[in-house]
Protein backbone atom coordinates (compact mmCIF):
# COMPACT_ATOMS: atom_id res chain seq x y z
CA UNK A 1 0.00 0.00 0.00
CA UNK A 2 1.47 3.30 -1.08
CA UNK A 3 0.60 6.57 0.58
CA UNK A 4 2.24 9.91 -0.01
CA UNK A 5 3.12 12.28 2.81
CA UNK A 6 -0.01 14.38 2.37
CA UNK A 7 -2.23 11.31 2.54
CA UNK A 8 -0.44 10.13 5.65
CA UNK A 9 -0.88 13.53 7.30
CA UNK A 10 -4.56 13.48 6.48
CA UNK A 11 -4.99 9.95 7.83
CA UNK A 12 -3.09 10.86 10.98
CA UNK A 13 -5.42 13.79 11.55
CA UNK A 14 -8.51 11.65 10.99
CA UNK A 15 -7.17 8.90 13.22
CA UNK A 16 -6.42 11.47 15.90
CA UNK A 17 -10.04 12.54 15.67
CA UNK A 18 -11.08 9.00 16.48
CA UNK A 19 -11.47 7.54 13.01
CA UNK A 20 -10.61 3.85 13.34
CA UNK A 21 -10.77 3.32 9.59
CA UNK A 22 -8.05 5.91 9.03
CA UNK A 23 -5.90 4.25 11.64
CA UNK A 24 -6.44 0.95 9.85
CA UNK A 25 -4.96 2.43 6.69
CA UNK A 26 -1.98 3.74 8.62
CA UNK A 27 -1.54 0.27 10.05
CA UNK A 28 -1.62 -1.23 6.57
CA UNK A 29 1.02 1.20 5.40
CA UNK A 30 3.45 0.75 8.28
CA UNK A 31 2.93 -2.67 9.77
CA UNK A 32 5.33 -4.56 7.52
CA UNK A 33 8.37 -2.32 8.05
CA UNK A 34 7.61 -2.07 11.75
CA UNK A 35 7.28 -5.83 12.04
CA UNK A 36 10.51 -6.38 10.10
CA UNK A 37 12.39 -3.94 12.27
CA UNK A 38 11.11 -5.59 15.45
CA UNK A 39 11.66 -9.11 14.11
CA UNK A 40 15.26 -8.22 13.40
CA UNK A 41 15.71 -7.14 17.02
CA UNK A 42 13.99 -9.87 19.05
CA UNK A 43 14.33 -13.62 19.28
CA UNK A 44 10.98 -15.10 18.51
CA UNK A 45 8.35 -14.45 15.86
CA UNK A 46 5.70 -14.54 18.60
CA UNK A 47 7.50 -11.67 20.34
CA UNK A 48 7.65 -9.75 17.08
CA UNK A 49 3.91 -10.23 16.69
CA UNK A 50 3.10 -9.12 20.21
CA UNK A 51 5.46 -6.15 20.09
CA UNK A 52 4.17 -4.99 16.71
CA UNK A 53 0.68 -5.04 18.13
CA UNK A 54 1.87 -3.19 21.20
CA UNK A 55 3.54 -0.49 19.09
CA UNK A 56 0.35 0.24 17.19
CA UNK A 57 -1.78 0.22 20.31
CA UNK A 58 0.69 2.63 21.93
CA UNK A 59 0.54 4.76 18.81
CA UNK A 60 -3.23 4.77 19.06
CA UNK A 61 -3.07 5.93 22.65
CA UNK A 62 -0.40 8.54 22.03
CA UNK A 63 -1.87 9.86 18.81
CA UNK A 64 -3.86 12.66 20.45
CA UNK A 65 -0.57 14.03 21.75
CA UNK A 66 1.29 13.60 18.47
CA UNK A 67 2.34 16.76 16.71
CA UNK A 68 4.50 16.70 13.62
CA UNK A 69 7.06 19.28 14.81
CA UNK A 70 9.45 18.26 12.09
CA UNK A 71 9.20 14.57 12.89
CA UNK A 72 7.17 12.72 10.31
CA UNK A 73 4.65 10.19 11.53
CA UNK A 74 6.81 7.30 10.32
CA UNK A 75 9.78 8.48 12.36
CA UNK A 76 7.57 8.96 15.40
CA UNK A 77 6.15 5.46 14.98
CA UNK A 78 9.58 3.88 14.68
CA UNK A 79 10.70 5.72 17.76
CA UNK A 80 7.81 4.08 19.58
CA UNK A 81 8.87 0.76 18.09
CA UNK A 82 12.46 1.24 19.18
CA UNK A 83 11.45 2.17 22.73
CA UNK A 84 9.09 -0.78 22.86
CA UNK A 85 11.88 -3.15 21.84
CA UNK A 86 14.21 -1.61 24.42
CA UNK A 87 11.56 -2.00 27.14
CA UNK A 88 10.99 -5.57 26.06
CA UNK A 89 14.67 -6.39 26.30
CA UNK A 90 14.93 -4.76 29.72
CA UNK A 91 11.84 -6.50 31.02
CA UNK A 92 12.82 -9.91 29.79
CA UNK A 93 16.43 -9.44 30.86
CA UNK A 94 17.46 -10.68 27.48
CA UNK A 95 20.31 -9.53 25.39
CA UNK A 96 18.17 -9.42 22.33
CA UNK A 97 20.49 -7.09 20.48
CA UNK A 98 23.36 -9.50 20.58
CA UNK A 99 21.29 -12.52 19.85
CA UNK A 100 18.67 -11.05 17.59
CA UNK A 101 20.02 -12.41 14.39
CA UNK A 102 21.14 -15.66 15.98
CA UNK A 103 17.57 -16.17 17.09
CA UNK A 104 16.62 -16.55 13.49
CA UNK A 105 19.24 -19.19 12.86
CA UNK A 106 18.04 -22.75 12.65
CA UNK A 107 14.42 -21.70 12.59
CA UNK A 108 12.00 -24.16 11.03
CA UNK A 109 12.07 -23.56 7.30
CA UNK A 110 8.81 -22.38 5.77
CA UNK A 111 7.56 -23.54 2.42
CA UNK A 112 8.93 -20.42 0.77
CA UNK A 113 12.37 -21.38 1.85
CA UNK A 114 12.29 -24.61 -0.07
CA UNK A 115 13.41 -22.84 -3.18
CA UNK A 116 16.04 -20.84 -1.38
CA UNK A 117 19.04 -22.49 0.10
CA UNK A 118 18.37 -22.36 3.79
CA UNK A 119 22.06 -22.28 4.37
CA UNK A 120 22.27 -18.91 2.66
CA UNK A 121 19.73 -17.46 5.04
CA UNK A 122 21.54 -18.88 8.02
CA UNK A 123 24.77 -17.38 6.78
CA UNK A 124 23.16 -13.96 6.56
CA UNK A 125 21.78 -14.38 10.09
CA UNK A 126 25.21 -15.33 11.39
CA UNK A 127 26.80 -12.41 9.61
CA UNK A 128 24.24 -10.01 11.08
CA UNK A 129 24.99 -11.41 14.51
CA UNK A 130 28.57 -10.27 14.16
CA UNK A 131 27.63 -6.63 13.74
CA UNK A 132 27.62 -4.25 16.68
CA UNK A 133 24.27 -3.31 18.16
CA UNK A 134 24.34 0.10 16.55
CA UNK A 135 25.38 -1.23 13.18
CA UNK A 136 22.64 -3.83 13.23
CA UNK A 137 20.03 -1.31 14.28
CA UNK A 138 21.09 1.16 11.60
CA UNK A 139 20.97 -1.58 9.01
CA UNK A 140 17.56 -2.78 10.22
CA UNK A 141 16.10 0.72 10.07
CA UNK A 142 17.63 1.53 6.73
CA UNK A 143 17.23 -1.74 4.94
CA UNK A 144 14.61 -3.91 6.62
CA UNK A 145 12.32 -1.01 7.53
CA UNK A 146 13.23 1.11 4.51
CA UNK A 147 13.83 4.40 6.33
CA UNK A 148 16.01 7.12 4.91
CA UNK A 149 19.26 7.98 6.66
CA UNK A 150 17.62 11.10 8.06
CA UNK A 151 14.65 9.16 9.43
CA UNK A 152 16.90 6.47 10.87
CA UNK A 153 19.01 9.17 12.50
CA UNK A 154 15.91 10.70 14.06
CA UNK A 155 14.77 7.34 15.37
CA UNK A 156 18.16 6.49 16.87
CA UNK A 157 18.80 10.02 18.10
CA UNK A 158 22.04 10.30 16.11
CA UNK A 159 23.45 12.46 13.37
CA UNK A 160 22.70 11.49 9.82
CA UNK A 161 26.41 11.14 9.12
CA UNK A 162 26.76 8.75 12.02
CA UNK A 163 24.06 6.54 10.57
CA UNK A 164 25.78 6.50 7.21
CA UNK A 165 29.04 5.54 8.89
CA UNK A 166 27.41 2.73 10.83
CA UNK A 167 25.75 1.52 7.69
CA UNK A 168 29.00 1.63 5.72
CA UNK A 169 30.86 -0.41 8.30
CA UNK A 170 27.97 -2.85 8.64
CA UNK A 171 27.94 -3.48 4.92
CA UNK A 172 31.70 -3.91 4.83
CA UNK A 173 31.48 -6.47 7.65
CA UNK A 174 28.66 -8.36 5.98
CA UNK A 175 30.46 -8.39 2.68
CA UNK A 176 33.60 -9.74 4.27
CA UNK A 177 31.73 -12.28 6.39
CA UNK A 178 29.69 -13.55 3.46
CA UNK A 179 32.62 -13.57 1.09
CA UNK A 180 30.95 -11.20 -1.32
CA UNK A 181 33.00 -9.07 -3.63
CA UNK A 182 31.78 -5.89 -5.20
CA UNK A 183 29.79 -6.49 -8.35
CA UNK A 184 28.51 -3.99 -10.89
CA UNK A 185 28.91 -0.27 -10.80
CA UNK A 186 27.15 2.22 -8.64
CA UNK A 187 25.17 3.45 -11.62
CA UNK A 188 24.02 -0.07 -12.44
CA UNK A 189 22.85 -0.56 -8.92
CA UNK A 190 21.03 2.73 -8.72
CA UNK A 191 19.21 1.93 -11.93
CA UNK A 192 18.44 -1.54 -10.65
CA UNK A 193 17.13 -0.15 -7.38
CA UNK A 194 14.94 2.37 -9.16
CA UNK A 195 13.52 -0.38 -11.40
CA UNK A 196 12.78 -2.51 -8.37
CA UNK A 197 11.09 0.33 -6.53
CA UNK A 198 9.02 1.41 -9.50
CA UNK A 199 7.81 -2.12 -10.10
CA UNK B 1 10.73 5.46 2.91
CA UNK B 2 12.32 7.72 0.35
CA UNK B 3 14.94 7.47 -2.28
CA UNK B 4 17.54 7.77 0.40
CA UNK B 5 17.82 4.04 0.56
CA UNK B 6 18.91 3.89 -3.05
CA UNK B 7 22.42 4.55 -1.97
CA UNK B 8 22.20 2.01 0.79
CA UNK B 9 23.67 -0.92 -0.99
CA UNK B 10 25.27 0.80 -3.91
CA UNK B 11 27.89 -1.32 -5.58
CA UNK B 12 26.77 -4.53 -4.02
CA UNK B 13 23.89 -6.16 -5.81
CA UNK B 14 24.54 -9.59 -4.39
CA UNK B 15 24.58 -8.46 -0.79
CA UNK B 16 21.47 -6.39 -1.35
CA UNK B 17 19.66 -9.35 -2.88
CA UNK B 18 20.64 -11.64 -0.04
CA UNK B 19 19.48 -9.17 2.58
CA UNK B 20 16.22 -8.64 0.73
CA UNK B 21 15.62 -12.38 0.58
CA UNK B 22 16.47 -12.65 4.25
CA UNK B 23 14.04 -9.86 5.12
CA UNK B 24 11.26 -11.37 3.07
CA UNK B 25 11.64 -14.93 4.29
CA UNK B 26 12.84 -14.51 7.85
CA UNK B 27 11.57 -11.14 9.00
CA UNK B 28 8.17 -10.82 7.39
CA UNK B 29 4.88 -11.81 8.98
CA UNK B 30 2.73 -14.33 7.19
CA UNK B 31 -0.79 -13.46 6.15
CA UNK B 32 -2.37 -14.93 9.26
CA UNK B 33 -0.01 -13.06 11.56
CA UNK B 34 -0.68 -9.76 9.83
CA UNK B 35 -4.40 -10.40 10.00
CA UNK B 36 -4.23 -11.25 13.69
CA UNK B 37 -2.30 -8.12 14.56
CA UNK B 38 -4.58 -5.97 12.44
CA UNK B 39 -7.75 -7.34 13.96
CA UNK B 40 -6.50 -6.83 17.51
CA UNK B 41 -5.24 -3.33 16.87
CA UNK B 42 -8.42 -2.31 15.10
CA UNK B 43 -10.57 -3.81 17.81
CA UNK B 44 -8.82 -1.46 20.22
CA UNK B 45 -9.17 1.43 17.77
CA UNK B 46 -12.91 0.85 17.38
CA UNK B 47 -13.33 0.56 21.11
CA UNK B 48 -11.49 3.80 21.73
CA UNK B 49 -13.40 5.58 19.01
CA UNK B 50 -16.67 4.49 20.47
CA UNK B 51 -15.66 5.49 23.98
CA UNK B 52 -14.60 8.89 22.69
CA UNK B 53 -17.96 9.38 21.03
CA UNK B 54 -19.76 8.24 24.14
CA UNK B 55 -17.75 10.65 26.29
CA UNK B 56 -18.52 13.49 23.93
CA UNK B 57 -22.21 12.75 24.25
CA UNK B 58 -22.17 13.07 27.98
CA UNK B 59 -23.37 16.34 29.43
CA UNK B 60 -21.76 17.51 32.57
CA UNK B 61 -24.20 19.12 34.92
CA UNK B 62 -22.58 21.14 37.59
CA UNK B 63 -24.07 21.49 41.01
CA UNK B 64 -25.33 24.84 41.96
CA UNK B 65 -22.88 26.79 44.01
CA UNK B 66 -23.28 25.91 47.67
CA UNK B 67 -24.85 28.49 49.83
CA UNK B 68 -23.12 29.79 52.89
CA UNK B 69 -23.60 27.52 55.87
CA UNK B 70 -22.72 27.64 59.49
CA UNK B 71 -19.49 25.74 60.07
CA UNK B 72 -20.73 23.82 63.09
CA UNK B 73 -23.82 22.67 61.29
CA UNK B 74 -21.70 21.46 58.40
CA UNK B 75 -19.49 19.44 60.71
CA UNK B 76 -22.49 17.80 62.34
CA UNK B 77 -23.89 16.93 58.96
CA UNK B 78 -20.58 15.43 57.86
CA UNK B 79 -20.36 13.32 61.00
CA UNK B 80 -23.93 12.09 60.56
CA UNK B 81 -23.30 11.20 56.95
CA UNK B 82 -20.06 9.44 57.77
CA UNK B 83 -21.78 7.30 60.38
CA UNK B 84 -24.61 6.47 58.00
CA UNK B 85 -22.18 5.65 55.23
CA UNK B 86 -20.21 3.39 57.55
CA UNK B 87 -23.36 1.54 58.56
CA UNK B 88 -24.50 1.14 54.99
CA UNK B 89 -21.06 0.01 53.92
CA UNK B 90 -20.95 -2.61 56.66
CA UNK B 91 -24.33 -3.96 55.68
CA UNK B 92 -23.30 -3.84 52.03
CA UNK B 93 -20.14 -5.81 52.63
CA UNK B 94 -22.04 -8.45 54.58
CA UNK B 95 -24.69 -8.71 51.88
CA UNK B 96 -22.11 -8.75 49.13
CA UNK B 97 -20.18 -11.51 50.84
CA UNK B 98 -23.30 -13.63 51.08
CA UNK B 99 -24.31 -12.86 47.53
CA UNK B 100 -20.86 -13.56 46.21
CA UNK B 101 -20.83 -16.91 47.93
CA UNK B 102 -24.24 -17.76 46.54
CA UNK B 103 -23.28 -16.54 43.07
CA UNK B 104 -20.19 -18.73 42.86
CA UNK B 105 -20.12 -21.33 40.13
CA UNK B 106 -22.67 -23.96 41.04
CA UNK B 107 -24.20 -21.74 43.72
CA UNK B 108 -27.92 -20.96 43.87
CA UNK B 109 -27.45 -17.50 42.35
CA UNK B 110 -25.00 -18.56 39.66
CA UNK B 111 -27.57 -18.66 36.89
CA UNK B 112 -28.88 -15.27 37.95
CA UNK B 113 -25.37 -13.90 37.79
CA UNK B 114 -24.86 -15.29 34.31
CA UNK B 115 -28.08 -13.70 33.22
CA UNK B 116 -27.10 -10.39 34.81
CA UNK B 117 -23.87 -10.43 32.82
CA UNK B 118 -25.80 -10.54 29.59
CA UNK B 119 -27.66 -7.36 30.49
CA UNK B 120 -24.50 -5.32 30.50
CA UNK B 121 -23.13 -6.67 27.22
CA UNK B 122 -22.40 -3.88 24.76
CA UNK B 123 -24.46 -3.75 21.61
CA UNK B 124 -21.65 -2.90 19.23
CA UNK B 125 -20.46 -6.23 17.74
CA UNK B 126 -16.70 -5.98 18.28
CA UNK B 127 -17.06 -4.70 21.83
CA UNK B 128 -19.64 -7.37 22.47
CA UNK B 129 -17.25 -10.03 21.18
CA UNK B 130 -14.57 -8.73 23.53
CA UNK B 131 -17.03 -8.77 26.43
CA UNK B 132 -18.18 -12.29 25.57
CA UNK B 133 -14.57 -13.43 25.48
CA UNK B 134 -14.06 -11.94 28.92
CA UNK B 135 -17.09 -13.88 30.13
CA UNK B 136 -15.68 -17.06 28.63
CA UNK B 137 -12.36 -16.43 30.32
CA UNK B 138 -14.17 -15.92 33.63
CA UNK B 139 -15.87 -19.28 33.19
CA UNK B 140 -12.51 -20.90 32.48
CA UNK B 141 -11.04 -19.29 35.56
CA UNK B 142 -13.98 -20.53 37.64
CA UNK B 143 -13.64 -24.03 36.23
CA UNK B 144 -9.90 -24.06 36.84
CA UNK B 145 -10.34 -22.83 40.42
CA UNK B 146 -13.12 -25.32 41.09
CA UNK B 147 -11.03 -28.21 39.77
CA UNK B 148 -8.12 -27.12 41.95
CA UNK B 149 -10.45 -26.95 44.95
CA UNK B 150 -11.96 -30.32 44.14
CA UNK B 151 -15.38 -28.73 43.78
CA UNK B 152 -16.61 -30.78 40.86
CA UNK B 153 -20.14 -29.41 40.88
CA UNK B 154 -18.83 -25.89 40.48
CA UNK B 155 -16.46 -26.98 37.71
CA UNK B 156 -19.27 -28.68 35.82
CA UNK B 157 -21.49 -25.62 36.22
CA UNK B 158 -18.78 -23.29 34.93
CA UNK B 159 -18.02 -25.53 31.96
CA UNK B 160 -21.69 -25.87 31.08
CA UNK B 161 -22.01 -22.10 31.23
CA UNK B 162 -18.92 -21.81 29.02
CA UNK B 163 -20.44 -24.08 26.38
CA UNK B 164 -23.64 -22.10 26.41
CA UNK B 165 -21.88 -18.74 26.13
CA UNK B 166 -19.60 -19.85 23.29
CA UNK B 167 -22.67 -21.00 21.35
CA UNK B 168 -24.53 -17.75 21.77
CA UNK B 169 -21.46 -15.60 21.19
CA UNK B 170 -20.66 -17.30 17.88
CA UNK B 171 -24.25 -16.92 16.74
CA UNK B 172 -24.19 -13.24 17.64
CA UNK B 173 -20.90 -12.66 15.85
CA UNK B 174 -22.20 -14.30 12.70
CA UNK B 175 -25.50 -12.47 12.86
CA UNK B 176 -23.78 -9.13 13.34
CA UNK B 177 -21.81 -9.49 10.12
CA UNK B 178 -18.94 -7.71 11.82
CA UNK B 179 -15.51 -8.78 10.60
CA UNK B 180 -13.64 -7.65 13.67
CA UNK B 181 -16.08 -9.37 16.04
CA UNK B 182 -15.69 -12.65 14.18
CA UNK B 183 -11.92 -12.36 14.19
CA UNK B 184 -11.80 -11.53 17.89
CA UNK B 185 -14.00 -14.44 18.78
CA UNK B 186 -12.21 -16.92 16.54
CA UNK B 187 -8.79 -16.23 17.95
CA UNK B 188 -9.99 -15.90 21.52
CA UNK B 189 -11.91 -19.16 21.46
CA UNK B 190 -8.95 -20.85 19.77
CA UNK B 191 -6.82 -19.78 22.71
CA UNK B 192 -9.49 -21.01 25.12
CA UNK B 193 -9.26 -24.47 23.59
CA UNK B 194 -5.63 -24.59 24.59
CA UNK B 195 -6.58 -23.68 28.15
CA UNK B 196 -9.37 -26.26 28.22
CA UNK B 197 -6.99 -28.92 26.92
CA UNK B 198 -4.59 -28.00 29.69
CA UNK B 199 -7.37 -28.34 32.28
CA UNK B 200 -7.98 -31.94 31.27
CA UNK B 201 -4.73 -33.01 32.85
CA UNK B 202 -5.65 -31.30 36.12
CA UNK B 203 -8.85 -33.23 36.68
CA UNK B 204 -8.53 -35.44 39.77
CA UNK B 205 -8.70 -39.16 39.08
CA UNK B 206 -11.71 -39.62 41.30
CA UNK B 207 -13.86 -37.46 39.12
CA UNK B 208 -12.65 -37.91 35.63
CA UNK B 209 -15.88 -38.93 34.00
CA UNK B 210 -18.21 -36.06 34.69
CA UNK B 211 -15.66 -33.29 34.46
CA UNK B 212 -13.84 -34.71 31.49
CA UNK B 213 -17.11 -35.00 29.65
CA UNK B 214 -17.88 -31.40 30.48
CA UNK B 215 -14.41 -30.35 29.34
CA UNK B 216 -14.70 -32.34 26.13
CA UNK B 217 -18.10 -30.78 25.51
CA UNK B 218 -16.71 -27.28 26.07
CA UNK B 219 -13.85 -27.99 23.66
CA UNK B 220 -16.22 -29.42 21.07
CA UNK B 221 -18.45 -26.39 21.32
CA UNK B 222 -15.43 -24.11 20.95
CA UNK B 223 -14.31 -26.03 17.87
CA UNK B 224 -17.81 -25.89 16.47
CA UNK B 225 -18.03 -22.15 17.10
CA UNK B 226 -14.79 -21.51 15.25
CA UNK B 227 -15.88 -23.67 12.33
CA UNK B 228 -19.29 -22.09 12.34
CA UNK B 229 -17.85 -18.60 12.10
CA UNK B 230 -15.40 -19.80 9.49
CA UNK B 231 -18.06 -21.32 7.27
CA UNK B 232 -21.14 -19.22 7.54
CA UNK B 233 -20.03 -16.69 9.43
CA UNK B 234 -17.45 -15.30 7.35
CA UNK B 235 -19.66 -12.28 7.28
CA UNK B 236 -18.94 -11.78 3.68
CA UNK B 237 -15.24 -11.62 4.36
CA UNK B 238 -12.70 -13.81 2.69
CA UNK B 239 -10.34 -16.06 4.57
CA UNK B 240 -6.65 -15.52 3.98
CA UNK B 241 -5.83 -17.07 0.67
CA UNK B 242 -2.63 -18.65 1.85
CA UNK B 243 -4.36 -20.47 4.64
CA UNK B 244 -5.79 -23.94 4.41
CA UNK B 245 -9.54 -24.32 4.29
CA UNK B 246 -11.02 -23.50 7.58
CA UNK B 247 -8.33 -21.06 8.39
CA UNK B 248 -5.29 -21.32 10.57
CA UNK B 249 -7.31 -21.40 13.73
CA UNK B 250 -10.06 -23.67 12.56
CA UNK B 251 -8.68 -26.48 14.68
CA UNK B 252 -6.12 -25.06 17.04
CA UNK B 253 -5.90 -28.18 19.13
CA UNK B 254 -7.59 -31.49 19.22
CA UNK B 255 -10.25 -32.05 21.81
CA UNK B 256 -9.31 -34.69 24.29
CA UNK B 257 -11.28 -37.79 23.49
CA UNK B 258 -10.33 -39.83 26.51
CA UNK B 259 -11.40 -38.66 29.92
CA UNK B 260 -8.46 -37.75 31.97
CA UNK B 261 -6.17 -37.70 29.00
CA UNK B 262 -3.84 -34.81 28.40
CA UNK B 263 -3.89 -32.49 25.48
CA UNK B 264 -3.13 -34.28 22.30
CA UNK B 265 -1.40 -31.57 20.42
CA UNK B 266 0.84 -28.65 20.98
CA UNK B 267 -0.74 -25.25 21.37
CA UNK B 268 -0.81 -23.53 18.04
CA UNK B 269 0.75 -20.35 19.27
CA UNK B 270 1.84 -18.53 22.31
CA UNK B 271 -0.97 -16.65 23.97
CA UNK B 272 -0.66 -12.99 23.22
CA UNK B 273 0.58 -10.81 25.98
CA UNK B 274 -0.13 -7.54 24.27
CA UNK B 275 -2.62 -5.04 25.48
CA UNK B 276 -5.10 -6.07 22.90
CA UNK B 277 -5.23 -9.47 24.38
CA UNK B 278 -5.95 -7.98 27.71
CA UNK B 279 -9.17 -6.79 26.28
CA UNK B 280 -10.09 -10.01 24.76
CA UNK B 281 -7.16 -10.84 22.62
CA UNK B 282 -8.99 -11.20 19.41
CA UNK B 283 -7.50 -11.64 16.05
CA UNK B 284 -8.37 -12.15 12.46
CA UNK B 285 -7.93 -15.72 11.59
CA UNK B 286 -9.59 -18.69 10.27
CA UNK B 287 -12.89 -18.07 8.72
CA UNK B 288 -12.67 -14.53 9.78
CA UNK B 289 -12.25 -12.18 6.92
CA UNK B 290 -8.84 -11.47 5.61
CA UNK B 291 -7.98 -8.41 7.55
CA UNK B 292 -5.15 -7.64 5.24
CA UNK B 293 -7.56 -6.98 2.45
CA UNK B 294 -9.19 -3.63 2.54
CA UNK B 295 -12.12 -2.99 0.33
CA UNK B 296 -13.27 0.53 -0.28
CA UNK B 297 -14.72 2.14 2.74
CA UNK B 298 -18.46 1.52 2.55
CA UNK B 299 -19.75 4.65 4.15
CA UNK B 300 -16.81 6.66 5.36
CA UNK B 301 -16.30 4.42 8.35
CA UNK B 302 -17.88 1.40 9.93
CA UNK B 303 -18.53 3.35 13.07
CA UNK B 304 -20.54 1.42 15.57
CA UNK B 305 -23.54 2.91 17.25
CA UNK B 306 -22.59 4.91 20.32
CA UNK B 307 -23.54 3.09 23.43
CA UNK B 308 -22.74 5.38 26.31
CA UNK B 309 -24.49 3.36 28.88
CA UNK B 310 -22.41 0.29 28.41
CA UNK B 311 -19.05 1.46 29.59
Amino acid sequence: MTLDDAAIDRLVKEARDGDAWAFGLLFDHYHLPVYRYIASRVHRPSDAEDLTQLVFVKALEALPRYEARGIPFGGWLFRLARNTVIDHVRTRHEHADLDAARGQIGREAGPDEVTVARQELDEVAEALAELTDDQREALALRFFAGLSAREAAAVMGRQEGTIRGLQFRAIATLRRRLGIELTGTADDDIADERRRRSS
Amino acid sequence: MDDGMIDLMTGDAILRRRLLTYAELRLSPDVATSARIRARVLAVAHRRAELARADAALTVVRDAAPTVRVVAERHRTIRRRAATALLVASLGVAAAAGTTFAAKAGGPLYQARLWAETITLPSEPSRRAVAELERLQQRLAEASQAISDGDLGAAAAALTAYASIVDSASEEAIASGDDVASAILTTGVGHNIEILSGLVSKVPDAATDAISRALARAIDRSDAAIEHIGQGGGNGGTPPTSQPAGGPYAKPTKAPQQPGGGPTSEPTRKPSTGPGSGQGGGGATGGAPDATQHPERPDKSPKPTPDPGQD
